[in-house]
Order: C-alpha cells, then structure tokens, then sequence
C-alpha cells in the first residue's frame, strides 16, 4: 500500500547545542514520516533527544539542519512570526504539565490560541463543543486549579485541537497523572484519533502508553533506532522498538525469544 | 483588556505599592502644578497690566515696585515730559496697604495714589464691576479690586479705613486675577498724606510733590527701550524700568517655580518610572511559563509586547488617576481654607489635570516597554520548560 503524501517529513532533521567547546547532538539525522491519521509514539530514554524532536516538529524551535515540511511546505527559513502561525494554524500541543494559563477559565484557556488569529465568531461555540468533546462541559468555567489533573490535561487537549491542526504533539502527556486517569485520557486521545482522524504523536518513556499508539519511533542519542509499526506484519519489530531491545542482531535470540513469549501472552 | 485588569490584581499588594509610587508622584505634580497655574496667570496678567507702559524709580531703589524706596519728587514729572517720545507721565504713589502685614507666596495689598486725570486711558487695561473709577476732584474716595471687596466685604457705599483713614468705597474692580485685584486706588494726595508718615526726615514740607514712581506712556512702545535709555541719561537720580524689564521680573518667579514643576516631575518619573519597570521585570520572570505556552499555541512577539505594555499603561493610568484625585482634593480643600481671606493659592484647570493624567499613563507604557521586549524575547523552549 502506498504511504500518503505525509503531513510531517523530516530529513536528516539535526539540532546541536554548543555548550562552551562540545557539542551536544540532540537530534541527530532524524528521518521521519508522518502520514494524516497516524497515531503514534516516540520512545526513548531521557537525554535521547525525543523532546527536542517533538519542539523540533512543532516548530518551536528551529533544526540546525536538515529539512522538516508541513503539508508539504518546507518551515526551514521560516521567520519568527511564520513559525508561531505554524504553530497557532498547524500543531496542537499537550504537555506534561498541563500548561494551562492559572488565571483563565477551562473555557478560555480552550480558546487562548484563537486570540492570536482572525477573529472567529464561532470560536466559543467551538470551544464548548470541544470541552464536550473530552467530558468537561460541565466544567467550562472552573479555573485550572479547579480541576483534576486527568481534568486539566482534557482542557488542553481541547486547547490543542480548537484550532483544527494538522497534529497533535503530545509530549508525556500522562506524565502527571495516575495511571487508571492516564488510561482514560489514552482513550479520548485514540477515539479523536479514530473518529476524527487527529495526527496525534505522543512522546513518552511509559511502555504502555506508547503500546497504546500504532507505530513506535524508538530514539537513542538522537537517532532513530527503531520505528515499527503494530499493522506492518512484525509484532516482535514493535514490540522490540517499545522495549528499547534489539531483534535481529545475533546475539538476539533470547530477546526475540522474550518477544515471542510477549507476543504469545498477549494472545497474538 | 480584562485580562490585563486581572493579571494586575494577581499580586495585590506589589500592585498596590507600585501605584502608590504613581500617585506619589502624580499628587505631587498635580499639587505644584495648580500652584505653577496661579502664578503663570498672575505673570501673565501682571504681564498685560504693566505692559502699557515705562516706570520711572529713584535710582537707590534696589528693584522696581519696593516700598520702601526714597519717594521722588514731582518735578521729575515734568522733565520727563520733555523727552522725545514720551506722550505724557504721571506720578504714581504705592504704598502696602497695611505695612505690618508681611508679603507672603503671593502679591501683597497696595494702596495707590494716582492722578486720574493724567493716569486712565485706553492703554489701562481696568473695568469696574460696580461703581465708578477714580476722577479728577475726588477726595476720600477709593476703588479697590475683588480680592480687597471680597476679604473686607466691602460693597460701593461702605467706609473703607486704610492706615486710620476712612475712604468711601466709589466702585469695585472687575477681576483681573492679578495686581489690580488687590490694590485699592485713591487719588495721589490721599495717598500722600498717608505716605508722608513714613518718609524720612526733611520730606513733610513737600508732601503735595511726593511720589514714588512715575509712569511714563509713551508714544510708541516699541521705543521704549529708547525712551528708558534718554529719561536714564537726561534726569538725574532716577532709573527708568521698561515693560519687558517688569515682566522679565515678574518671570523670575515663575521660572523658579516651573523649576519646581520639573524637579516634581523628574521625581515622579524616578518614583513612579522606577517602579513600574521593578514591578513588571518581577512580573514578567514570573509568568516566564504562561508566556512560553502562549508563544507555542501561536502568539506572536506583537501579542507577548502588547499584553505586558498595555499591563504597565493600566499601572501609569491607575496611579495617575488616584494621584490626580488626592491633588486635586487637596488643592480644593486648601482653596477653600484660604478663600476667606480673598486669596486662593492653587488654580486647578482641566488642561493640569489631562496633563498629569497623560504624563502617568505615558510614563506607565514607557516603563512597560522594557520588561515587554524582555517577555516578548523569551525562548519559547526555554519559557516552556522554566519551572
């Protein structure tokens, strides 16, 4: 099956910090495509670079080389000012921390990124339907500490999506919260996905969110090491990119014999 | 906008120390400024009535209008006359209506004695109220200003005792806001006999000459410097003083209190300034997080600049406003003490007000301007993951 034209492409993406005389390779020759509808993971370890690839993606910070488009237009040698309408028009953030203005309503911080656009005189219907959308309708008017964590983190999924991008960047965004919550909103992530065909990828280091998601990109010292995904035939491939373990060097077999065993428990 | 008004509210009491600063210094400005008011208006009025024409002292006085200078004698009238240029001259007397009372802030209360005759013309700029102004023949009479019909409750018709002398009050002066308010006319001789109880020894005998300047209208007062320099050369002991030279005197005055205008206002800006950049580079650091999750869901550096200048606009305009209000109370509540004795101290005009107003709120964005672009800057990265 030919992949569709992606939404997000990267190629030899590479970011480096100087600090003092080294260099640090945060994101090293990173290719990646993202197709329209993926719901995916990056796994890595921390200090493996995922989280400077995923400022990278959205475009908050800007690649030492390398080439990265959206839509198919290349955002290398994009200004300022183009860069933060990418991120308003194109790319949805969640963070770890939620990241919700202290002062502002559920409602209001939904549409926080509509106020740096054209005026849009749907914006607060959209917003309230987007706070349905993730079970807070009730909530539209409490303010961040009002709310749970698991509530909190819905607000800014909401937030992400209200102005329709092309994806949603997730980056640990079950960090804070218990893990019966962290499944709930794992849930409202994969049904936005299905039913709305939401880009999502989530950064994590959690197993069990990123086996949540259909494709895994494995980082390690800022390069790929591993991108596997759940329908590409390959169980144990996925499975090797979600636990960070080899499969295919020599030296391998007892791990892909773990695999297996995996694979067998999980009744595949 | 809304936001703005909460986000200032967030820490009350730093917002509130921070425009105490403002208004400080606003109250401070709009208290010297209704004091610089009055004074430009009395400069200004003192300005149109002198500006008419020379005033001839005898040489000793140390600077125009002292009372206490040498009297000089009516001889000099007549000499004067003389002159190329001079249409006529008039003696004039002036005297402190009351001598124990010692000048303050503001201009004393005079007694002048005038020949009217010879003194009124178009050139006198002097309307009456009520009553009459002074004609040639009266005797005991006097016209005095607002301020002196206002602090004594004279009307025209009462009895009017300057130095143990009682004078007819014949009419009351339109309000000038300046000199003439406070002066009461009588004819030349009148005040003469007054005068003559404080001259020195050898003086009495003369006291139907005695004046203590002479005013010269010339024939066009852009000669008047030429006038001054001939009455100087051809008339012995005295000194002749143009109409610019008395309002060049007069804005002494006012320039040392515009000085104090200044020095109000560079406090204000120090006070007030200082402490707006304080309070928003303290803001600013501690909304290093919203301002990075505003800049990644798409604000533009505009948007980061225009939310933290418009925060410190709204600090200027706060503290202007309150300033603006304690000044303004106080001055009215001063005005009000003082107004019984027919002088007011402050003058409060709206064009002070819209100034001290505008002079806080410009100076709140300015000082917005620095801790903004330091916001606006921020790496969003950075400021995201700050904690």
């Amino acid at each position: 099956m030919p992949m569709p034209e992606p939404i997000l492409s990267a190629r030899q993406l590479t970011k480096v910090y100087r600090r003092g005389a080294s260099e640090v390779r945060a994101v090293d020759g990173v290719d990646l495509d993202v197709a329209p509808g993926e719901f995916m993971a990056i796994m890595g370890r921390s200090g493996s670079g995922k989280t400077t690839l995923l400022d990278l993606l959205g475009c908050l910070l800007r690649p030492t080389s390398g080439e990265l488009t959206i839509d198919g237009r290349s955002v290398i040698g994009a200004s300022d000012g183009e860069l933060a309408a990418l991120r308003r028009q194109r790319i949805g953030f969640v963070f770890q921390e939620f990241n919700l203005i202290p002062t502002l309503t559920a409602v209001e911080n939904v549409l926080l990124p509509l106020r740096y656009g054209p005026r849009r005189p749907d914006g607060r219907r959209r917003a309230s339907e987007l706070l349905d959308l993730v079970g807070l309708a009730e909530r539209a008017t409490h303010r961040p500490t009002e709310l749970s964590g698991g509530e909190q983190q819905r607000v800014a999924i909401a937030r992400a999506l209200v102005n329709e991008p092309a994806v949603i960047l997730a980056d640990e965004p079950t960090g804070e919260l218990d893990s019966a919550t962290s499944e709930r909103l794992m849930a409202t992530l994969r049904e936005l996905n299905r039913e709305r065909g939401v880009t999502t990828i989530i950064v994590t280091h959690d197993a069990g969110v990123a086996g949540a998601t259909d494709r895994v990109v494995r980082l390690q010292d800022g390069h790929v090491l591993a991108d596997a995904r759940r329908n590409g035939g390959n169980g144990r491939a996925f499975d090797a990119a979600l636990t960070g373990q080899p499969h295919t060097d020599g030296g391998g077999r007892v791990w892909a014999r773990l695999g297996d065993l995996l694979d067998r428990a999980r009744g595949r | 906008m809304n936001e703005a008004i909460s986000n200032i509210w967030r820490r009350p009491l730093r917002t509130a120390l921070t425009i105490l600063g403002i208004v400080i210094g606003v109250f401070a400005l709009t208290v010297m400024g209704a004091l610089a008011e009055k004074l430009n208006v009395l400069v200004d009025g003192g300005d149109e009535y002198f500006r008419t024409r020379l005033f001839v002292f005898d040489e000793g006085a140390a600077s125009g209008f002292q009372a206490s200078s040498r009297p000089i004698t009516r001889e000099l009238v007549d000499q004067i006359e003389q002159i190329d240029g001079v249409e006529r001259a008039t003696p004039v007397l002036q005297t402190l209506l009351d001598p124990d009372e010692v000048g303050g802030f503001d201009i004393p209360e005079l007694l002048t004695g005038i020949e009217p005759e010879t003194w009124y013309d178009d050139s006198v700029v002097l309307g009456v109220d009520a009553g009459r102004l002074l004609e040639a023949g009266d005797e005991g009479v006097t016209t005095i200003g607002a301020d002196l019909a206002e602090r004594y409750d004279l009307r025209v018709g009462d009895t009017f005792t300057i130095r143990e002398r009682d004078f007819e009050v014949i009419g009351v002066l339109e309000r000038t806001l300046t000199f003439p308010d406070k002066i009461a006319y009588v004819p030349l001789a009148d005040a003469q006999q007054i005068y003559v109880q404080d001259v020195p020894e050898g003086f009495e005998e003369r006291t139907g000459d005695l004046a203590t300047q002479i005013e010269v209208f010339p024939n066009d007062l852009s000669e008047a410097d030429a006038i001054a320099e001939a009455i100087d050369e051809q008339v012995d002991g005295v000194r002749a003083i143009t109409p610019q030279q008395v309002a060049d005197q007069i804005g002494q005055a006012s320039i040392v209190f515009n000085l104090i205008i200044v020095g109000a206002s560079v406090i204000a800006v120090i006070v007030g300034g200082l402490s707006v950049i304080n309070t928003m580079v303290m803001t600013v650091s501690e909304r290093v997080r919203e301002i990075g999750i505003k800049k990644a869901v798409g604000a533009p550096t505009s948007a980061i600049l225009r939310e933290f200048v418009v925060e410190a606009t709204l600090l200027g305009a706060i503290g202007g406003l309150i300033g603006l209000g304690a000044g303004a109370l106080l001055v009215v509540i001063l005005n009000a003490q003082t107004a019984g004795s027919g002088t007011t101290v402050f003058l409060l005009t709206p064009m002070l007000l819209l100034r001290s107003f505008l002079f806080a709120t410009i100076l709140g964005a300015l000082a917005g301007i620095y801790p903004a672009l330091r916001a606006a800057r921020l790496d969003p990265v950075r400021a995201l993951r700050s904690t």
